[in-house]
């Protein structure tokens, strides 16, 4: 594949709320494609298997019993947000109206 | 004639004492950001652990739908970046859901149908979003509380069959003891997807999304409004576009929300860090075999007892006086009866919940007798019920306290009866005439003479008896 076209990287980077400036298309445009490229290698290889490998091994899950353990205290969880107010972390406004 | 096609999509909060993949809290709490781990926050490394009382409610929930089971499935990842999921994807069932291909029986008018059920899976709930004017304020109380999705097929036709469906799907979970259902309060969520088409027409229409529907009253109204909305936009010869709205119950209107991706944007890949899910034989025995009565079993049982349409609905409202009167051996429709009017009126009056009321099932049966043996009258009843109800002691004890023993002697009331009859030669005449409120006004007299103690069949059947002989 040569390059994507500004649509399909605009509607990846939308995808992953990103702003990409004209001056970066372009370069987005080879350096996707060459991605997509190297997966098509991948997929180019004959596996031949119908089952879907989900984990390394076939060894089933083993379930949690349903008992609460000790949480993390507030203080400790706002050390990790850029933004806190009361009670709450802050995120800019997602939503326009409403 | 267009003709709407309806499919639902309902959310509901699964109860439990810890999350799905963590160990923090399943609960409300008024305190934000206070039952929360690093698995709910989406911590670099952190791995999720099934809880396994959210797949035993979950299979519970798809027996009761009839549906098939996955008994081998696996997780799959739901990507989207919004700040209510920090991981950047949602743990969630694409490929496998734990119950698919079942079906709920609703009743509409009368008439029975069966609504398909595509599918059943769990999933994770998200944060919870305020949205104030400087910013978007979140609480990851609810960020990781199990949800199992339950989307029916295409099989609704009517905002009224939409009702219905919600409601039958409401009472079943939680006469299956698996979640609040308080769609009022979130544990349960309604999306509903509408589209039109011409009766005749193979393929359906293009459908739209009604998210944000706050109550079952609400579900029968958005539909309505968006069939009618539909409707003139296709004889104006405008094409529908595929979206999604919201419903405003301040103006009983739907409004379009902004778009957000669907099918392959969100890439859909097989949760790498929980292993194949094998659901042991003993879970589902053990669930089938403990399974409770469900309401469309318990309707039709109250049906052949004889109870009426009102008291069934109102038994099957309220699950725990329905789940008292299984438990009695006596008179049900005379049970029904007071459970369901004097009992239930005297719980909204006191406020007081079924449980508080700790109605103990011997007295209760003690009362039942007594009135199917005709020794109280309905207005003796009504007396007696609130200090039954308070002092939680033997009616028989109680009737005699209160001094509302009935008068079943057959002299006594012979003399009572004949009075009323000498003292009333009016009423008697217009007996005799063929007027039946006669009747009542004399039988009214003896109450009035009895001080309301007067056993009524009997009171009844010495007037009519005495009436006759005067015809003679």
């Amino acid at each position: 594949m040569d390059k994507l076209s500004e649509k399909q990287v605009k509607h990846v980077a939308n995808l992953a709320r990103l702003d990409v400036s004209d001056e970066k298309m372009e370069h987005y445009r080879y350096q996707l494609a060459d991605i997509l490229t190297e997966i098509d290698k991948i997929l180019s290889v004959d596996i031949k298997t119908d089952e879907l490998l989900i984990a390394p091994t076939n060894n089933c899950n083993k379930y949690s019993a349903d008992e609460v353990c000790d949480m993390l205290k507030k203080a400790d969880i706002f050390k990790n947000a850029n933004n806190v107010s009361d009670d709450y972390i802050v995120v800019p406004r997602v939503i326009d109206n409403d | 004639m267009l003709i709407p096609t309806i499919g639902i999509e309902v959310h509901v909060e699964l109860k439990s004492n810890a999350k799905v993949y963590s160990k923090a809290k399943n609960a409300y709490s008024n305190e934000p950001n206070t039952f929360v781990d690093v698995i709910d926050l989406g911590y670099p490394g952190v791995l999720p652990k099934l809880n396994e009382q959210v797949i035993k409610n979950a299979l519970k929930a798809c027996l009761a739908c009839h549906c098939k089971i996955n008994e081998l499935m696996h997780f799959d990842r739901k990507n989207y970046f919004y700040p209510d999921l920090p991981k950047g994807y949602q743990i969630t069932q694409q490929d496998t859901p734990i119950g698919y291909d079942g079906y709920l029986e609703i009743e509409v008018d009368g008439k029975k149908k069966k609504i398909g059920i595509e599918r059943i899976h769990i999933e994770e709930d998200t944060c919870k979003s305020i949205h104030s004017l400087t910013g978007t304020l979140l609480n990851f109380n609810r960020a990781g509380v199990p949800l199992i999705e339950i989307v029916s097929k295409p099989d609704i036709a009517s905002p009224e069959e939409a009702v219905a469906y919600v409601e039958t799907l409401r009472e079943t979970l939680l006469y299956l003891g698996i979640s609040d259902v308080k769609i009022e309060e979130g544990s349960m969520r309604c999306d509903t997807n509408i589209s039109l088409k011409e009766e005749n027409a193979k393929e359906f229409g293009t459908k739209v999304e009604i998210k944000n529907i706050g109550s079952i009253t609400n579900v029968g109204l958005s539909l309505n409004y968006e069939i009618q909305r539909q409707k003139e936009l296709i004889n104006q010869g405008v094409k529908i576009i595929e979206e999604t709205r919201r419903f405003d119950d301040n103006t009983n209107t739907t409004i379009l929300m902004r778009v957000k991706e669907t099918g392959n944007d969100y890439r859909y890949f097989p949760e790498p860090d929980i292993p194949y899910v094998k659901l042991p034989n003993e879970w589902l025995d053990e669930i089938r075999k403990n399974m409770p009565k469900l309401p469309n079993e318990l309707r039709e049982e109250y049906k052949q007892l004889g109870l009426n349409y009102n008291n069934i609905k109102t038994l099957i409202a309220n699950p725990d006086i329905a789940k008292f009167l299984d438990s009695l051996s006596c008179d049900k429709v005379i049970s029904s009866n007071l459970l369901t009017g004097d009992i239930l009126a005297y719980m909204n009056k006191n406020k007081v919940s079924f449980e508080q009321l700790n109605l103990d099932s011997n007295l209760f049966v003690e009362l039942v007798s007594m009135i199917s043996n005709n020794e109280l009258s309905s207005k003796q009843v009504k007396e007696l019920l609130p200090v039954f109800l308070e002092k939680k002691e033997s009616p028989k004890k109680l009737v005699k306290e209160l001094g509302l023993v009935q008068i079943s002697d057959t002299d006594t009331l012979l003399k009572i009866v004949r009075d009323v009859i000498k003292n009333n030669p009016n009423s008697v005449i217009d007996y005799e005439s063929g007027l039946d409120r006669a009747i009542k006004y004399l039988m009214g007299q003896i109450m009035k003479e009895s001080r309301g103690q007067a056993n009524p069949q009997m009171a009844n059947k010495l007037l009519l008896e005495e009436l006759s002989k005067i015809e003679k």
